[in-house]
């Protein structure tokens, strides 16, 4: 194994405090304590380390010892890694609420570089933290929280309170270049206001010459001695981004000064087109002004200045101000937010002065191009209540050739529009927004019911053709289940010989009775997507007629690599079953056919039979859905039909890699993995779980570490427990056993596996990301004469001879 | 943090597949980069860079030196030639693993060994160039394994044989070794022949 990274690592750290080791000696420690005694890497390198801090008299200086020493510097916030045993000096922002007994607190602690997430386990028996304290945290383990580093006080921490006059003295900051973290700033407060409900008690602005910033202090926080139109100096305080904005938050570590000489102010205005979500000065001109769609809304148009143009919407308040049209404004400290992927100013709070017309020339605002409109006849199929005034009614209106989202607008004062009806909407506006199809009664929409002869005929598809829209298909009811409760009604399975498609009935939909085994045509039904599947939905306007003699259906077969979320026929085998893994399930595992492999489920119930492994079947109108991004196959319902003549040679799904084993880690073979739900990290030793502690009651596992190498490419392999078994021909339990009966313990399992492993070729199934390879099924590559004879053919020198 | 500190990889120079004739012929070697720790690379005369080895082929040696520095030195045997193995105090594991197979003798079984390890450029005190093979990891292993490695090794010559892209460490092969492309075609070809089917 190549130690060389461990080695420049330990010599570099000792370089650095003016001792040269002879990184040769390092690495033959290294390689002794490793590779003959089997001492994990991270184990190993930490003895070395403390063994020369000895021998340099460096003990303080490289451990970090327990004490409130002026040893080790604290790592700014922003290096911290992930990994680290790290010092860490910041104040404690917010404090949240436990969720877990074994969680004393949790928050977030920040210093000048940024912030971090921080918990403190009731195991650690740290005194409480107090928010707006600062705090040093020695030896904190720093985990990841969500993909972003986090860190933990356990019992091993030591925390230090920092002292007012003992904190590290913070550069004042443009607030144009703020960063989050703790920061201090120089500015005028240029808005302050005091809100009677809500968490937030004050809300305000300061600004200096460069920019401007909110501030929020939270109902119950202490209230900072600040005054509008005042200068002050304002230290310790914490930058942070809210809502794509930065935000200053006060805390009770925060130092305010007023600033007593006078001084003036010149906002920084900035041009359209380089508008941050914050707080902004703008000059612009008044170019458009909307009708309200809103009672709470004052006014809302379009500005534009050289640069570009925003939207602007000032809501009713005792400060609102009406802009005129065509004139030009400053507008001091404006709220610039994000809404809908859009930048739009609120004018609310913000100083506008008149301002010079004629000196904004106004970049052109692209023209809105008219909208597009269209005559469709169609059945509006659910009606969902609107969620504003401005709407009348919301829902699906579907059409021969799509489902789309039906809004009428309550300035259209069109008829109400009742779910199950036809009707014919002549000039609606269709648009797409987050790539949905819409379309909208207007008032210039005619909206004319349709009955009887009036409805449109449609055209009888084959059920594998059905695309999104009203559709007609002949076919026999497969499957049909009513439900006691919820929306659905019904649910079942309508087959033609081309395919199969769930359906639904809703309740409250009137729909004629329909049994299974029965064949029927089904007149205007609904076809969309659901969960990536096309669906039937019948309602009200669907009609249904029997249809008379008896229809031969031939399901027609899928093949697996071929299946989409829908239903599905399939000819396979039984590849595996695996354990149950709940209660409700009957049996779970793997099918396959020539094309690949898909995992199935069957649940519980009445009439399901469990499948036999190795055994062929034809299974027919099974529910193929995707479920974490692979195709799922639930048995449930479908008919299964034993095929004991056929003979199917599975293609296994995945990756594959051969190669020789040319590497096995330490770390490899039994191993103690920590019991906590969800952690499973491997234990040291002694136990040990990096964030759990002793953990006495672990579990074993088997799995091999190492390096497969094909010649070309070498791939970071992890196999698991049931590679390892198959390829040893040893049972966990059998390694388990190994382990006891032997006076090496858990090394004798290693030694076992490196010698029967290493240098061998295998062949892996299992999944390949970048150059790693976690693989549960391996086996060991056999001579091939076939390979051999085209070799021989290949390498048979032809010239000059 | 940067993502790419956090996700850094490891990443390993694959062990390639050479056969004893021609890893015998390799004298030059250089290093890539100019750090005291950067990789060095031998390069094969089939043209391609190659810093670590994997071979299988019958235990034919094996000596233990005594004296300050226990090291030990084998011959392993492949149908073209011989590959010479050692392993010091700076290779416990591949020592450890060396010591514990037994000496051949004639009468002994045959013993196949893998070894996986880096070549090793050095000049002898008559001059001569000799290469050998610094063991990390040595494996007693079947006969089938070992027929294996030949289709793999066979497999991997011709490839390297076959390639027609001019790159960097071909043109310099080219430059420095004499041998044509059908001497090392034949070596396959005759290694192949020895796999009695």
């Amino acid at each position: 194994m190549d130690l060389t990274p461990i080695t420049q690592r330990i010599s570099e750290k000792f370089a650095a405090l003016g001792h040269q080791i002879e990184p040769a000696k390092v690495e033959e420690k290294l390689a002794r304590m490793i590779n003959e005694f089997g001492v994990p890497e991270e184990e190993a390198e930490r003895s070395i380390v403390s063994d020369y801090s000895r021998e340099f008299g460096l003990d303080e200086q490289i451990h970090p010892a327990v004490v409130a020493s002026d040893a080790p510097d604290a790592t700014p916030i922003a290096e911290v890694k992930i990994g680290d045993w790290a010092t860490i000096e910041g104040v404690v922002t917010v404090l949240f609420e436990s969720r877990s007994p074994s969680v004393a607190q949790s928050g977030i602690l920040a210093d000048q570089s940024g912030c971090i997430r921080f918990t403190v386990w009731a195991k650690a028996q740290a005194p409480a933290l107090e928010p707006g304290v600062w705090y040093r945290f020695e030896s904190a383990a720093v985990d990841e929280f969500n993909n972003q580093p986090g860190f933990q006080v356990h019992s091993g921490t030591a925390i230090f309170p920092i002292q007012h006059d003992q904190l590290p003295h913070i550069e004042t900051t443009p607030i144009a270049d703020l960063k989050r973290g703790v920061i201090s700033i120089e500015g005028k407060v240029v808005s302050y206001t005091e809100r009677a409900e809500g968490p937030v008690h004050i809300a305000g602005v300061i600004a200096d010459g460069t920019g401007a910033i909110r501030f929020t202090i939270r109902r119950g926080d202490t209230t900072p001695e600040i005054e509008e139109g005042g200068w002050y100096q304002i230290e310790y305080a914490v930058a942070d981004l809210y809502r794509g904005a930065m935000n200053l938050q006060f805390n009770a570590g925060t130092r305010i000064t007023q600033i007593s000489d006078d001084r003036s102010l010149r906002p920084a205005i900035s041009p359209i087109a380089g508008i941050k979500p914050g707080i902004v000065c703008v000059r612009a001109k008044v170019l458009q002004e909307y009708a309200s769609s809103s009672e709470r809304m004052f006014q809302s148009g379009t500005l534009g200045d050289e640069s570009g143009t925003i939207r602007f919407v000032t809501w009713k308040d005792e400060s609102a101000e009406r802009l005129a049209p065509g004139m030009a404004y400053t507008i001091y400290y404006a709220s610039a937010d994000e809404f809908n992927g859009r930048l739009s100013l609120t004018l609310n709070g913000a100083t506008c002065l008149p301002d010079d017309a004629s000196a904004i020339n106004v970049s052109p605002i692209p023209e809105r191009s008219a909208p597009e409109t269209a005559t469709l006849e169609g059945v509006v199929t659910v009606l969902f209540p609107p969620r504003t005034a401005s709407i009348a009614q919301t829902g699906i209106f579907a059409h021969q050739s799509g489902v789309m989202r039906l809004t009428v607008w309550a300035n259209a004062h069109a008829p109400v529009l009742q779910a199950g009806n036809w009707y014919r909407l002549e000039s609606a506006v269709l648009d797409e927004y987050n790539s949905q199809k819409n379309i909208k009664v207007t008032s210039g929409t005619v909206v004319t019911p349709l009955t009887g002869e009036a409805t449109p005929q449609i055209a009888i598809s084959p059920v594998s053709d059905l695309k999104p829209g009203l559709v007609s298909i002949e076919g026999k009811v497969i499957t049909y289940t009513p439900h006691s409760d919820g929306p659905v009604k019904a649910a079942g399975v309508i087959a033609d010989n081309s395919g199969g498609i769930r359906f639904t009935i809703r309740q409250g939909d009137q729909v004629p009775g329909i049994e299974a085994g029965g064949w029927y045509r089904f007149d205007s039904a609904i076809a969309d997507l659901y969960r990536g599947a096309m669906n039937l939905q019948l309602n009200a306007v669907t009609r249904i007629s029997p249809l008379p003699g008896d229809q031969n259906l031939e399901p027609s077969i899928t093949q697996v690599a071929n299946i989409k979320p829908g239903i599905v026929c399939l000819h396979v085998k039984v590849v595996q079953e695996y354990e149950s893994t709940s209660e409700r399930i009957l049996q779970s595992g793997i099918l396959g056919d020539e094309t690949g492999t898909i995992r199935f489920v069957t649940w519980k119930d009445d009439n399901t039979e469990r499948l036999v492994p190795g055994k062929i079947y034809t299974i027919q109108y099974a529910a193929a859905d995707e479920y974490n991004g692979r195709p799922s196959l639930t048995l449930n319902g479908s008919a299964v039909i034993p095929d004991d003549a056929g003979a199917i040679e599975v293609k296994a799904s995945g990756d594959e890699v051969i190669g020789a084993l040319v590497h096995i880690s330490p770390g490899s073979g039994l191993i103690k993995r920590c019991p906590v739900e969800g952690c499973g990290r491997v234990l040291t030793r002694q136990n040990y779980c990096q964030v759990h502690e002793i953990q006495p009651d672990f579990q074993y596992d088997l799995r091999i570490k190492g390096w497969l190498d094909n010649g070309r490419q070498t791939w970071d392999t992890i196999i698991s427990r049931e590679g390892v078994e198959k390829l040893l021909g040893l049972t966990l339990e059998g390694a388990k056993e190994m382990a006891e009966n032997n006076p090496l313990g858990l090394e004798t399992v290693y030694y076992h596996l490196c010698e029967e492993l290493l240098g061998r070729y295998i062949s892996c199934q299992g999944r390949v990301i970048e150059n790693r390879l976690f693989t549960s099924s391996c086996s060991y590559l056999s001579f091939d004469p076939a390979r051999h004879a085209d070799l021989l053919n290949r390498s048979e020198v032809t010239s000059h001879e | 943090m940067s993502e790419q500190t956090a996700f850094q990889r490891y990443e390993r120079e694959p062990a390639k597949r050479v056969f004893a004739a021609e890893f015998r012929e390799t004298s030059y070697h250089f290093k890539e980069g100019s750090e005291d720790k950067s990789p060095t690379f031998v390069l094969l005369p089939t043209g391609e860079r190659c810093n670590r080895v994997f071979l299988v082929g019958l235990l034919a040696d094996k000596k233990k030196s005594e004296g300050d520095a226990v090291f030990y030195q084998i011959k392993v045997k492949d149908p073209s030639g011989f590959f010479f193995v050692s392993a010091g105090s700076y290779q416990p594991e591949a020592m450890h693993q060396i010591a514990s197979i037994e000496t051949p003798t004639v009468e002994a079984k045959p013993t196949y060994v893998a070894v996986i390890g880096k070549p090793n450029v050095f000049n002898a005190p008559d001059g001569r160039t000799l290469v050998s093979v610094r063991a990390e990891s040595v494996a007693a292993v079947s006969k089938e394994v070992h027929d294996c490695w030949i289709l793999d090794t066979a497999t991997r010559t011709l490839e390297r044989l076959e390639k027609t892209e001019e790159t960097p460490d071909l043109v310099k092969a080219k430059e420095i070794y004499k041998q044509s492309s059908d001497v090392w075609k034949r070596m396959v070809h005759e290694a192949l022949k020895t796999i009695e089917i």
